[in-house]
């Protein structure tokens, strides 16, 4: 690695919140809580004022993980979202495979971050949970094959692919539990003949204390870079 | 959480920030920023010999198209860029570059087997720390920036496109 470039790029990122970093060096957390250490976000107060009114239905800064135990896909065993809480930070997202727009890119993003961890030697200090809300496409094999394609090892320890059990337990597990909404689509209805769902583009950052520091979405969702540089600074700041 | 080392880092990273800034400018692919280049590593297939390339190379227009492997748009974007490759003289750098993480968890031999296989026939690189994708401000593949002879953003986007729209981007062959 290009040490002078990567120490550029690592500032680069953090440059934006400094000035509050500043002020809060001797208030606590430049969190939105206690219990998160990155910045908030842009425009938090409305984003927490949707969550609170239940217009956003997903995780944001500063909320706790919601609980829900799922299947990896990979071990077979029973896993809780949390089952970290209190060890590793976790990157979760919510995908089916079929898809080919921005579900690999999303789990892509994971995968890179797994890839610099295992590279740098930090991977003992993350979690990585990609979710499927197409179990009966979704096969472990599928899951795992997804992966690889994303550049992820689907074979580390801590890379689980949750697969909750059918279309029912998907519905509990990623809308329900998780409040990340999908909606399948008809063969008749679809752009392209793959993209048998419509959803909602997220991944949550959550610490190692079991709180969301990032739940982005949409066009908030960052690239490979930006959730790398994130992770980066949680890591920093823990 | 351990509270004091969390504000520790934070001072840390706040002075490293400020340095930052100054060394190259804003994130972010707004037209008319200057790009620092960056070496980055090639990959050893057709149209690629080893060795690394500069992107952007000063003194040369250049064409950056991001992809990855795995994007079946970067995939069906192949034959345009390869056509596109082929109008355009030695004076305008073309090339394209990977931001999967190459030597980490993806072999290059599988990149430059996909590059053969989709008739790549231009240089190919690898962008080791995300460092470009940073610079130019990509969140996705694919994702296209042209470049002036002075490493400025002329223009950018994503998603897949014509070779007539690719050649349109670059200067002297609209």
């Amino acid at each position: 690695m290009d040490r002078r470039h990567y120490l550029a790029g690592s500032a680069a990122a953090v440059t934006a919140g400094v000035a509050g970093c500043l002020d809060s060096v001797f208030g606590g957390s430049p969190g939105a809580t206690d219990d998160v250490v990155l910045d908030a976000p842009d425009r938090y107060e409305d984003l927490r004022e949707s969550r609170d009114n239940g217009n956003l239905t997903f995780p944001i800064h500063a909320d706790e993980l919601p609980g829900a135990t799922v299947t990896d896909a990979l071990s077979g065993r029973e896993l809780s979202t949390r089952a970290y809480a209190g060890e590793r930070h976790t990157l979760l997202t919510f995908i089916f495979a079929r898809c080919t727009m921005v579900c690999p890119t999303l789990t892509a993003a994971l995968a890179q971050v797994q890839a610099n961890a295992r590279d740098r030697g930090y991977d003992d200090e993350l979690a990585f949970m990609p979710t499927t809300f197409d179990p009966e496409h979704d096969t472990p094999a599928v899951l795992e094959s997804f992966s690889e394609d994303v550049g992820a090892v689907p074979g580390a320890e801590a890379w689980h692919f949750l697969r909750p059990d059918g279309a029912a337990g998907a519905e509990t597990v990623v809308t329900e539990q998780m409040g990340v909404w999908f909606d399948f689509v008809p063969e008749s209805e679809r752009e392209m003949s793959n993209m048998a769902y419509s959803h909602n583009s997220v991944i949550l950052l959550v610490n190692a204390d079991g709180y969301v520091e990032r739940g982005y979405n949409g066009s908030r969702v960052p690239g490979g870079a930006g959730l790398l540089d994130d992770v980066e600074t949680l890591r920093n700041r823990w | 959480m351990k509270r004091r080392e969390a504000i520790a880092g934070l001072g840390a990273l706040g002075v490293l920030g400020a340095g930052g800034a100054v060394a190259f400018g804003q994130l972010g692919n707004s037209e008319g920023d200057r790009i620092d280049p960056l070496e980055l590593p090639r990959i050893d297939a057709p149209g690629s010999p080893p060795g690394t390339e500069t992107v952007p190379e000063t003194g040369r227009v250049t064409y950056l198209s991001l992809f990855a492997t795995w994007c079946t748009i970067c995939q069906d974007k192949m034959d345009p860029l390869g056509e596109a490759a082929a109008a355009v003289d030695d004076d305008v750098q073309f090339v394209s570059v990977t931001n999967e993480p190459v030597g980490k968890t993806v072999d290059a031999g599988e990149v430059a087997s996909w590059w053969a296989d989709h008739d790549g026939s231009w240089p190919v690189a690898y962008d080791e720390t995300l460092e470009l994708s940073r610079r130019v401000g990509a969140r996705g593949v694919p994702y296209s920036v042209v470049f002036d002879a002075d490493n400025r953003v002329t223009w950018s986007d994503g998603g897949y496109q014509e070779t007539d729209d690719i050649l349109g981007h670059i200067p002297g062959r609209e």
